[in-house]
C-alpha cells in the first residue's frame, strides 16, 4: 500500500511549501491534513487565504472542489449498508480520490475484505500525507519549486482508470468525460471536472437505463 | 472569520459530502440497473482528474512528447501486466531516464 503513495508524495511536499509561501501559520496549515484530509481542497484554501480572499469565500471554493466526494458516497453506499455502524461512520473521513478508486480496482466481494483493504488504504494514505505534508512544511526552504515529477500523479489516476474499466460502456463514458474535462478546463475551481463527471454520467444512465 | 474555523468548516464539510449517502441510504435497496450505472462513477471520475492534472490554470496542455510517453507506458505495461504498481515504476523510469537523456 505504501508505494501506491509515491505519486502523491510531491503533492504533499508541494503543499507543505504553499503553507509557508502563503505565510499563514505553518502549525495551521498543516492541521488541515489532519483536519481536512484532502489534497486539492487544503491547497485551493490555504492558497486563496494566503491571497487575501475572505475565509468565507475561500471555502466556498474549496467545498465545490470537494464536491466529487458526494460521487464516491453514493457509489460506496451500498457497499457501506452491510458495514458495521462504526466503520459507516469512520470510514467516510479517509474517502478521497484514490482510496475510493482502489475500491473500484480490486476485487472486493467479501465485506470483511472490502472494509479491511478500504481502511489500511484510507489510513496509510492519511498518515503519509499527514506526515509528508508536514515535512513539507519543515524542508520548504529546500525544496525547488518545480519538483519535476508532478506526472506521478496523473500516471496514478491514469492507471486507475485502466484497471478499473470492465466493460465497453465504460470506456466510453471515460473517454466522453476526458473530452468534456479537457474543453471546459479553463473553468475555475476544477469546475470543469465535475461538468465533465456530471455530464458523462447522464449519458452514462440513459444508456444503462434503456439496455436493461 | 479565523482561519483555523475555515478548516475546521471546510473539514466538516468534506466529511458531510463523503458521509452523506454512505451514512443516509442505510437500509435503502439498490436495484441492478442503478449499480450498473454507479460502474460508470470511477471511469468518469479519473478520466477527467488524468486531463485536469495534465492541463493549467487556463486550460492549455501541460504536457509534452515525454509526458504523452510516458503516459503511454504507463497504459500499455499496467493493461499488459495488470498491476498498477509495475505500470508505474516503469512509467517512471522511463520518464526519468528520457529527461536525463535529453537534458
Amino acid at each position: 500500500m505504501v508505494p501506491l503513495f509515491l505519486p502523491a508524495l510531491p503533492f504533499a511536499l508541494l503543499f507543505g511549501v504553499m503553507v509557508v509561501e502563503s505565510g499563514v501559520s505553518k502549525l495551521l496549515g498543516w492541521s488541515s491534513s489532519v483536519i481536512m484530509f484532502g489534497g486539492s481542497a487544503q491547497m485551493t484554501l490555504i492558497t486563496l487565504v494566503g491571497e487575501g480572499a475572505a475565509v468565507s469565500a475561500a471555502i466556498t471554493t474549496t467545498l465545490i472542489v470537494t464536491a466529487r466526494h458526494i460521487l464516491y458516497s453514493v457509489t460506496l453506499a451500498p457497499r457501506f449498508q452491510v458495514q458495521p455502524r462504526w466503520f459507516r461512520w469512520l470510514g467516510p473521513y479517509v474517502l478521497i480520490d484514490q482510496v475510493f478508486a482502489l475500491t473500484q480496482v480490486r476485487d472486493l466481494s467479501d465485506d470483511d475484505d472490502f472494509r479491511r483493504y478500504y481502511l489500511t488504504a484510507g489510513f496509510t494514505f492519511w498518515g503519509m500525507w499527514v506526515l509528508f505534508t508536514g515535512l513539507g512544511i519543515v524542508l520548504a526552504p529546500i525544496i525547488p519549486e518545480g519538483i519535476g515529477i508532478e506526472i506521478a500523479i496523473t500516471l496514478m489516476f491514469l492507471g486507475l482508470l485502466l484497471m478499473a474499466i470492465r466493460r465497453r460502456a465504460q470506456v466510453v463514458t471515460a473517454a466522453l468525460s476526458a473530452g468534456i474535462a479537457l474543453g471546459f478546463a479553463h473553468l475555475d475551481n476544477q469546475l470543469g471536472l465535475i461538468v465533465a463527471v456530471v455530464a458523462s454520467l447522464c449519458v452514462a444512465s440513459v444508456t444503462e437505463w434503456r439496455h436493461s | 472569520m479565523s482561519l483555523f474555523w475555515g478548516i475546521v468548516l471546510a473539514g466538516l464539510g468534506a466529511y458531510a459530502m463523503r458521509a452523506s449517502f454512505v451514512v443516509l441510504l442505510q437500509g435503502v435497496t439498490f436495484p441492478d440497473r442503478v449499480i450498473r450505472i454507479l460502474d460508470h462513477v470511477g471511469p468518469a471520475v479519473m478520466a477527467a482528474l488524468v486531463v485536469t492534472t495534465l492541463t493549467g490554470p487556463s486550460g492549455q496542455l501541460e504536457a509534452g512528447p515525454v509526458e504523452f510517453l510516458t503516459l503511454g507506458i504507463m497504459a500499455g505495461v499496467t493493461l499488459w501486466r495488470k498491476d498498477l504498481l509495475i505500470g508505474l515504476l516503469v512509467a517512471l523510469a522511463v520518464f526519468f531516464a528520457l529527461n536525463a537523456v535529453l537534458a
